[in-house]
């Protein structure tokens, strides 16, 4: 179990955390959505301690240090790979720092995107780049798999065959934790949806409730973001200086 | 051993870099025996030159003074590493964050040995080669130079070899 107890971040004036409190589960399949600037990276970046931050974060009761690291697994858009070293020369760097590395699910999944095993990754294209970073993070045998915005950039095919690999693969004892805009794509298959705005969670639901009530995934962030539907409408006629009435 | 000290580069990048810092060592190390060589020469040959004509025995400088700054080469070296370290640290924030995979794994030393173990390596490699060179100086300066141009021996001023 990840807690994350009152956590807070500001960059200057400008609050990018604000006294986040949230538990993760093993197990669970968990979406983080919120809109750009909302707090999303920095709330990830803060459970690894890549940022300096106020309050605590507890893996398994233990503050995360260099022993209990390497029980979390990281996949971000702007990529932690080696660019200028191959997909076998990660393979080495990994087993050798992470204990539980898995061999046989790295292998599967570089040939199932069919990426080359000798070629610098800096001069795979975008699409194998974001691909090889989601593979490193799911073959490291991490028991929580924390994954930012992982294809952005990447074509829908790319993102199809991802999501129907890791639904395939993932164990019941591993937690995805993942960053993104794709609502409507990950709502199939996640278990439980956080929303964060300006720094504070302000949604946090099982698919489970969502589905007794009836209301999509789209909707539930929609009334907590306090979408105003005509807002598209607003601003067209403010462009255009058209106005509703006229017509 | 070299997979575990070095920057998360290819090894053609690893060991284009290492050449190149050879190299430099080698061309400053040549400057600085080139220089100490003329000097010396010049004045064993000044001092020759005067007693002939003039009859008078001068004796040639003393060997601190000779050696002053000899060794501008290594400050120079020394700063070429210290950017070759900042350019290591560098190299995780260069096309990936690849630092944020660096500071996930156990070793908390492991980020700082990969950017300063080459470095680091070549400047006592420099220092040593440069100490050997100063051993070959003094002993130059004692066998080479006549005994009646020699001044007393007082010994190395260190710290003056540098700057």
């Amino acid at each position: 179990m990840i807690e994350i107890k009152n956590v807070s971040k500001s960059y200057g004036n400008v609050k990018a955390l604000d006294d986040v409190s949230v538990t993760i589960n093993r197990g669970e399949i968990i979406g983080l959505f919120g809109e750009n600037g909302a707090g999303k990276t920095t709330f990830i970046k803060s459970v690894f301690g890549f940022i300096p931050f106020k309050g605590e974060i507890l893996l398994d009761g233990e503050k995360i240090n260099r022993k209990n690291i390497g029980k979390l697994s990281f996949a971000t858009s702007e990529h932690s790979f080696f660019p200028e070293i191959n997909a076998a020369e990660h393979r080495e760097f990994y087993k050798e720092h992470f204990d539980t590395f898995m061999d046989r699910r790295f292998d599967g999944l570089m040939e199932f995107f069919n990426l080359p095993m000798d070629k610098p990754i800096k001069k795979l294209s975008n699409g194998q780049q974001n691909q090889f970073e989601v593979i490193l993070a799911l073959s490291q045998g991490a028991d929580y798999i924390f994954m930012d915005e992982p294809f952005s950039g990447s074509d829908m095919l790319n993102r199809e065959d991802f999501y129907k690999v890791l639904m395939g693969i993932i164990g019941e004892n591993e937690t995805i934790f993942l960053s993104t805009h794709l609502i409507e794509e990950v709502a199939g298959f996640i278990s439980r949806a956080i929303l964060i705005r300006k720094g504070r969670i302000i949604g946090d639901v099982h698919i489970e409730e969502l589905e007794e009530r009836g209301v999509s995934l789209t909707d539930y962030i929609k009334e907590n973001y306090h979408y105003e539907e005509d807002r598209v409408s607003k601003a067209l006629n403010r462009i255009t200086g058209r106005n509703d009435a006229d017509e | 051993m070299m997979k575990k000290i070095t920057p998360m580069l290819s090894r053609k990048m690893i060991w284009e870099e290492i050449g190149l810092m050879l190299l430099m060592m080698f061309i400053l190390v040549t400057i600085s025996n080139s220089n100490f060589s003329t000097m010396l020469s010049a004045e064993i040959i000044d001092a020759t030159l005067e007693r002939r004509y003039s009859g008078v025995i001068n004796k040639i400088p003393d060997i601190n003074v000779l050696l002053k700054g000899i060794f501008w080469t290594v400050p120079v070296f020394l700063t070429v590493c210290i950017g070759l370290v900042y350019a290591h640290y560098r190299s995780f924030y260069q096309d990936s964050m690849s630092i944020y995979t660096i500071r996930r794994t156990g070793r908390p030393w492991e980020l700082h040995v990969r950017c300063f173990a080459i470095p680091v390596l070549l400047f006592v490699l420099m220092f040593i080669i440069s100490m050997l060179e100063l051993a070959g100086f003094v002993a130059s300066y004692l066998n080479q130079t006549p005994p009646t141009y020699l001044p007393e021996y007082h010994g190395i001023d260190f710290w003056r070899l540098f700057i």
